[in-house]
């Protein structure tokens, strides 16, 4: 998922609109669904979103969709809870166990699905923003908001050396299976001990060898970078 | 700004003696020496794990040699902040692996990284960070990410981050390694502008044929200690030296001695250590008008 983000960070239409305007919009969409109980609302911003996605930043929509996915199974099983009450009064569905009465109730199956409009709508927008704009201008975007550097710049090395570890676990798996360190139960667990003990230790040398390197172009307190260059 | 302590001194770098061991133990360098002279091309050659990167760390102040000395324009290396700050934007140093280099996500931004630290302004760094990109040949990269590159991709980015600083020194390990024939030839002739105009460039690598070509110095290490210096000329003269420290002779170099021994070129004259040394010596034999 991470994968699939970050890949359309670099490459949608809108990748080089300024950051500042795009966290505008992701805001307003934010602010709407969550200040706004009603359902019209939260439908009109995912509405939005999926049109600026889908037409601005030429983000396939089944992309948006799977994503959207993800979160809304959570959402799903948290807001159904709320639907569901003792002896409901407006029952539209109900059931008895035993001497109790379980059901749903007309309020509740409207309060649950508002609640479950409104938590898209906010997530749709923040997806419209993390979509559409790469981890280096989400970075500059913090700077601008006066994020303590020390923040900004453990986002901008942490976003940097997750891919580098995963190239390096990847690097490392493939290396082990070419020598058919997975082919049996035993083999996996101990290949498996070793690629986690190596990890570990090659990125603590990789913090010390990046030091060195970051040092050698006079690195003092502050990762000082340009903006990127857009358009 | 720069003050040269002495006008009459021409070694731009010396390392007299240097000793240096790794926490582990293991010897990096074994009372080493060298010279290398201001405006020079100077490769620096060896078997693997004989020093090369070792020494570049000591030329740049990240390691401190336990014993002996290194000056640079006959001042001994000064390691406080500011000395290390005043020599690293001096001599630049292109690490060997890429991936220790780069931090940002962003081919800009890391290019741009170098200058500012300079105290440039963002203008001026800017302007920095697209002349480097394109000379580098890497300016169709500009708005990808890092993590997406090839390793000759990532290396020409190392470069353009150094070559953004424009140091009066530049130190590159190894180049040349993981590039393809053109892009290989492309780095070399931007290593040849660099140095018409006036940097002094240090380069290991293993082909010695382009040693042959490119490098008006060389120094061999063996073991962390320097067992050559010198021209490369005067290097390819001595089999029986490259031989012990595990290094070749360029090809056209083994071509001549493979022709002589069948006979088909005279014996006795100096060997060729390029391939229009060797055409000229073929065609003198076998063309003479
Ligand atoms: N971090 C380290 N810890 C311990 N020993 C090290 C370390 N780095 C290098 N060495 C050792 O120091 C010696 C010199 O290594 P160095 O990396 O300088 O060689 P090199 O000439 O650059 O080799 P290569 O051509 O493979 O890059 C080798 O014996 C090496 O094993
Ligand atoms: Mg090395």
């Amino acid at each position: 998922m991470i994968f699939t983000i970050d890949q359309w960070a670099w490459s949608n239409g809108l990748r080089d609109t300024s950051p500042r305007r795009k966290g505008l919009a992701a805001l307003v969409g934010l602010i709407l669904s969550l200040s706004f109980p009603l359902p019209a609302v939260s439908v009109t911003v995912i509405i939005l979103t999926a049109l600026l996605l889908t037409v601005k930043a030429r983000i396939p929509l089944r992309t948006f969709l799977k994503l959207m996915t993800v979160p809304a199974a959570f959402l799903l099983t948290g807001t159904v809870t709320i639907a569901f009450s003792l002896s409901p009064v407006d029952a539209v569905w109900q059931t008895s166990i035993y001497s109790y009465v379980i059901g749903i109730s007309a309020q509740g199956l409207q309060e649950a699905s508002t609640l479950l409009l409104r938590s898209l709508g906010a997530t749709a927008s923040l997806y419209f923003f993390v979509l559409t704009t790469p981890m280096v201008d989400a970075i500059e975007l913090f700077n601008d908001l006066r994020t303590p550097r020390v923040l900004t710049d453990l986002m901008l090395l942490t976003y940097r050396f997750t891919f580098v570890l995963m190239e390096t676990t990847q690097a490392m798996i493939t290396a082990q299976e070419a020598r058919l360190g997975y082919t049996t139960t035993a083999n996996s667990f101990r290949s498996f001990g070793i690629l986690a003990a190596n990890l570990f230790i090659r990125s603590l040398l990789r913090s010390r060898d990046l030091y060195t390197a970051l040092a050698a172009r006079g690195y003092e307190d502050e990762l000082r970078v340009l903006p990127r260059k857009r358009g | 700004m720069i003050n040269i302590v002495n006008p009459n001194i021409h070694s731009l770098l010396e390392a007299e003696h240097i000793e240096f061991a790794y926490p582990d133990g293991t010897t990096g360098l074994n009372r080493l020496s060298m010279t290398i002279q201001q405006g020079r091309k100077v490769a620096i050659v060896g078997a693997n794990g004989s020093g090369k990167s070792t020494l570049f760390l000591h030329l740049n102040g990240t390691l401190k040699p336990r014993r002996g000395a290194i000056r640079f324009q006959g001042k001994e290396l000064d390691y406080s902040r500011k000395g290390l700050r005043e020599l690293r934007s001096r001599i630049g140093l292109v690490f060997q692996d890429p991936d220790v280099q780069l931090f940002s996500a962003s081919v800009e931004q890391d290019i741009s990284f170098g200058p500012l630290n300079m105290g440039l302004s963002p203008a001026e760094a800017r302007q920095r960070v697209d002349e480097a990109l394109e000379v580098t040949g890497i300016g169709d990269l500009r708005h990808r990410p890092v993590h997406g590159l090839s390793y000759g991709q990532k290396k020409r980015v190392c470069i353009a981050g150094i070559y953004a600083m424009k140091p009066e020194v530049i130190i590159l390990d190894e180049p040349l390694a993981w590039l393809d024939p053109v892009g290989a030839k492309h780095i070399l002739a931007l290593l040849d502008r660099l140095h018409e105009a006036g940097t002094t460039v240090i380069m290991s690598l293993h082909q010695m044929d382009i040693v042959a070509r490119w490098a008006q110095d060389v120094i061999v290490l063996h073991k962390g200690e320097t067992v050559f210096e010198g021209n490369p000329l005067s290097l390819f003269a001595q089999d029986d030296l490259l031989h012990r420290c595990g290094l070749e002779t360029p090809w056209p170099h083994e071509m001549y001695h493979d022709l002589v021994r069948m006979g088909l070129l005279p014996p006795g004259e100096a060997a060729p250590v390029d391939k229009s040394g060797l055409l000229d010596m073929i065609n003198r034999k076998f063309c003479k008008r």
